[in-house]
């Protein structure tokens, strides 16, 4: 009886307290096995200059990637000087650019094994998870930072040897909305995913 | 030794810029812009509050002269450098590329030595010593990075002048696009003109009556295209996804030197 009442008591607090340091432990665990899910796509021998096998790359990285969250995060303060249609084309064309990126290195890169380092907390929701990719001709350090969005661990920014993604899109996008303005941006921004979109359908040598 | 006076005159040049320079060349237009777009994005916007940390400044008066030469370099990479990567990459095995890399890397030994030194790193100029030694010796005079596999000499940041005046407080000055070699600022141009004379090219020539500049041309000449294949590598990448890839390529220089300063 008393044990029964002490458990139930232990439960509660256990989860009151243990949820934040819940998700701590997850955020490498989150990434990492999304990794492992996008590397079986590619064992499996699925090739990327196919827009089906795209399809099936997009839905795996949408998993861990909010493409609304980057978006917003590229155009920072520019975000209020799109209209809601322009924002949620800017959304759609940047995301499909994300993931051809994706597609494209995937094609292009061939085997290379990633090490899980270390994770560092930057404040109270954010993560920062410290990766290394070891290929044949080298190795490249990839930090992913991580954040909560609806109670998961979604990655918003990529920093590779010192260069964040979401920061070198946002000093391209802030020169381009004060040379074209919105209209100019959307435009440049689908021109590019065209373009892009050709070359990744191109098969591999 | 014309080439060697040239080059001491380039860089008086390029330090006496860089001193009277560093005054009124860190706020022009595109700084505030860009000081402004982080105060607004700071002040409302808590969910952006990290913005912060990947702030980069960037400073740029040059810009049309810098986006000439840059297109100038975008068709010379096109038209002569991928090529020659591309030809000599299919003609040689990748570990016979690794190799003469590391060769290069190695010989190099003595700018990272004394620059370590000179930002007061002594843990990593003793960590360069012995990289030196173990891949010189058991490495084969450096074709070998042995090192590598070594706890402690494995990954070692690599340090230049250029980090050394930023470690000393110079500030990176104007961004500049230099014909074929690229992104750099001044404070980095100067550096790379520096530290040449670090290089055992620059004092071979006292000790053996032979060495003649047509050897060290061929020697760079062999480095610069036993790199060239990683170097378009790398172009490629960030030009292919880039809205703008002359804003993107700048960005990606002022971001990677800051951390490597850093280290």
């Amino acid at each position: 009886m008393h044990y029964a009442a002490l458990f139930k008591n232990l439960i509660v607090w256990i989860t009151i307290f243990a949820a934040p340091t819940l998700w701590a432990a997850t955020a490498t665990e989150k990434l990492e096995k999304a990794i492992t899910e996008v590397q079986k796509l590619t064992s499996e021998g699925r090739d990327f200059t196919q827009p089906e096998h795209r399809a099936m790359l997009k839905k795996q990285v949408e998993n861990f990637f909010s493409p609304q969250h980057i978006a917003r995060r590229a155009l920072a303060r520019g975000w209020g000087q799109l209209s809601p249609e322009q924002q949620t084309e800017f959304i759609s064309d940047f995301s499909e650019l994300l993931i051809l990126t994706y597609a494209d290195q995937l094609n292009k890169g061939g085997d290379s094994k990633v090490k899980y380092l270390k994770e560092l907390p930057l404040g109270e929701t954010r993560r920062e998870v410290h990766t290394e990719a070891v290929s044949d001709t080298g190795s490249l350090e990839i930090l992913y930072r991580m954040t909560v969005v609806d109670g998961e661990w979604q990655v918003y920014d990529v920093i590779i040897e010192g260069v964040s993604l979401v920061s070198n899109y946002r000093s391209q996008f802030t020169s381009l909305l004060q040379r074209k303005g919105p209209d100019g941006l959307i435009e440049s921004l689908s021109n590019l995913v065209e373009k892009k979109e050709k070359s990744v359908s191109v098969p591999q040598p | 030794m014309t080439s060697a006076k040239f080059k001491l005159t380039l860089f008086l040049c390029l330090s006496t810029i860089l001193i009277v320079g560093s005054g009124c060349s860190s706020k022009d237009a595109e700084t505030s812009a860009q000081d402004s777009a982080r105060s607004a994005s700071m002040g409302g916007d808590e969910e952006f509050a990290d913005f912060e940390d990947d702030y980069v400044e960037v400073s740029d008066p040059l810009e049309p002269v810098n986006r000439a030469v840059f297109a100038f370099n975008d068709k010379a990479y096109d038209w002569v450098l991928e090529p020659i990567a591309s030809g000599y990459k299919k003609v040689t095995p990748e570990p016979v590329r690794k190799g003469i890399g590391n060769f290069f890397e190695n010989l190099a030994f003595p700018i990272r030595l004394v620059n370590s030194a000179l930002q007061g790193k002594f843990g990593r100029a003793g960590q360069e010593t012995g990289k030196f030694f173990v891949n010189t010796t058991v490495g084969v005079f450096g074709f070998i990075k042995v090192s590598d596999d070594i706890d402690g000499l494995a990954d070692v940041p690599s340090e230049d002048l250029g980090q050394t005046l930023g470690v000393w407080g110079v500030p990176n000055g104007p961004y500049l696009v230099i014909p074929i070699l690229g992104p750099s600022t001044i404070r980095d141009a100067v550096g790379s003109i520096g530290d040449p004379y670090l290089h055992p090219y620059a004092w071979t020539e006292h000790v053996w009556d032979d060495w003649e500049w047509e050897i060290e041309w061929s020697l760079q000449t062999i480095e610069l295209i036993n790199d060239s294949p990683d170097l378009i590598e790398r172009y490629e990448m960030i030009e292919e996804i880039a809205v703008d890839p002359y804003i993107s390529m700048r960005d990606a220089y002022f971001q990677n030197r800051k951390r490597e300063t850093e280290r």
